[in-house]
């Protein structure tokens, strides 16, 4: 039986051109394949078919883009016509797709460099960017101090920095402490590692030079006993990861922090009630269980623990 | 058209080696076929003599294409609608919407037997139908509807989605 993948690509075509925008965007976001055929083969995007993909405001399947502050998926980009890059763009690229993510977002993003003011990126070269002054608001993954120290070095506006490396960041030191960056004028720094001697060397750096509110983040599939000393330095912790007992512990007894975990909420809410409510159940400090985003919040943590 | 020019036929030959006589007036509709009968200078004879093989195209396939032809081969010309403006697929007439019910391999046949044979409107009105099945759907019910695989395995997936849990907030 002929299928669909059987048909010429100039068949498909013909399809196509029945498809409105959004069809063709849930179409394209069905596989590798169909957003090729959607937006023919990206080993040799021209500028016109970057103009359209652009003007359109499609990415590739998997890629994440942010519309006026909302994170989304392309699924649900899908969904929307216009999408308008002017406030907010978020990036993320996608092993095989790594050339047509990089030409999608430089197109993008050198474009609209004048008025992004607030970005989310990962895994493109950030050294495309050589203007980041009207950039308040940054959220970067990168296990690139290259490219670190060339945001850090043209950021002139910003404010609120989220840097969020790989669990196996190199060491940043150099790239935190020799560059002009004025720390002293970012209000959030949220850090998010796993590693507690690059989590130290960050903070000794930022610390000494800001009064940022800290938030530290732990995501990861280790928790590096280490970071319990680092943590009660830290404003707020965020921690998504599967902790024992005496990990737990040790974390709540150090500050305030909210505590995110999707796959172990029922878990944690037994071991609440079994070790931190006293035997009359009137639990010993406040916490709270914010059902919208599927996270514990504990304030107080000092108090009578 | 004269009545004997109406009744001239030629025969076609599937793939499969079935032969079909059909009416000059009726195969028209084929751009391909006409164009093969000029060149040959068969256009205005009344044998045209051996069957016409359609290599690509099998028995049942052509059968229907045939059918097809034969419904709409009096058909006015449709204007040409070679613009850039979406086109509408929800004019499709009620005949062609119960002949292109069929299962999807027969239909996607058709369109590359209308391809083949360069008969326009049967390509355009498969191709609507294939568009009507995709149209509205999410990504994971046009993949279930064309049995297309998700490139990413599952593992893979899973790995998306922890690399992307940072930005859900």
């Amino acid at each position: 039986m002929t299928h669909w993948s059987n048909l010429p690509y100039e068949m498909k075509c013909e399809v196509f051109k029945y498809l409105n925008k959004n069809d063709r965007f849930r179409f394209a976001s069905c596989n590798f394949q169909c957003f090729r055929e959607i937006f023919h083969d990206e080993k040799d995007v021209t500028s016109v078919e970057l103009e359209k993909i652009t003007e359109v405001g499609t990415i590739r399947p998997y890629f994440i883009v942010s519309v006026d502050g909302s994170v989304i998926r392309f699924e649900q980009i899908a969904n929307m016509c216009e999408i308008k890059y002017d406030d907010y763009v978020l990036a993320r690229g996608f092993g095989k797709i790594e050339n047509t993510v990089y030409k999608f977002f430089e197109n993008i993003l050198l474009e609209h460099r004048k008025t992004v003011r607030k970005l989310k990126i990962a895994d493109v070269d950030f050294t495309i960017f050589q203007d980041f002054s009207n950039i308040e608001e940054l959220e970067i993954i990168t296990n690139n101090k290259i490219h670190l120290y060339h945001i850090l070095s043209e950021s002139r506006n910003l404010t609120k920095l989220v840097v969020k490396f790989f669990e196996e960041a190199e060491r940043f030191e150099d790239v935190i402490s020799k560059n002009n960056f004025e720390w002293s004028k970012i209000e959030s720094v949220d850090l998010n590692c796993n590693a507690a001697d690059v989590a130290l060397e960050i903070l000794d750096i930022i610390h000494s030079s800001s009064s940022a509110c800290l938030k530290f983040s732990i995501n990861g599939r280790e928790f590096d006993a280490r970071l319990i000393d680092v943590l009660g330095r830290f404003d707020t912790i965020n921690i998504d990861l599967q902790l024992t007992n005496d990990q737990f512990f040790l974390l709540v007894k150090n500050k305030k922090f909210e505590l995110t975990n999707f796959y172990e909420y029922f878990e944690l809410e037994e071991l609440l009630l079994e070790k931190l409510w006293s035997s009359d159940d009137s639990p010993r400090f406040d916490y709270r269980y914010d059902r919208s985003r599927n996270i514990f919040i504990i304030d107080d943590l000092q108090k009578d623990f | 058209m004269t009545d004997a020019a109406q009744e001239r036929s030629i025969k076609l030959l599937s793939s499969d080696n079935e032969t079909f006589q059909v009416p000059r007036n009726v195969i028209r509709l084929s751009n391909t076929i006409n164009t093969l009968l000029q060149d040959l200078g068969l256009d205005d004879e009344e044998d045209a003599g051996d069957a016409i093989p359609v290599q690509n195209v099998t028995s049942t396939i052509l059968k229907k294409v045939i059918a097809w032809c034969q419904h709409h081969h009096e058909d006015p010309v449709a204007a040409d609608d070679s613009d850039s403006r979406e086109k509408r697929t929800d004019d499709i007439s009620s005949w062609d919407v119960e002949f292109l019910k069929v299962d999807q391999g027969t239909l996607f046949e058709l369109i590359l037997a209308a391809n083949y044979l360069d008969i326009k409107g049967l390509l355009d009105v498969s191709c609507k139908t294939v568009a009507n099945m995709i149209k509205g759907k999410s990504p994971e019910e046009i993949r279930r509807t064309f049995n297309i695989k998700n490139d990413f395995t599952p593992e893979e997936e899973e790995q998306i989605r922890k690399e992307n849990a940072w930005c859900e907030d």
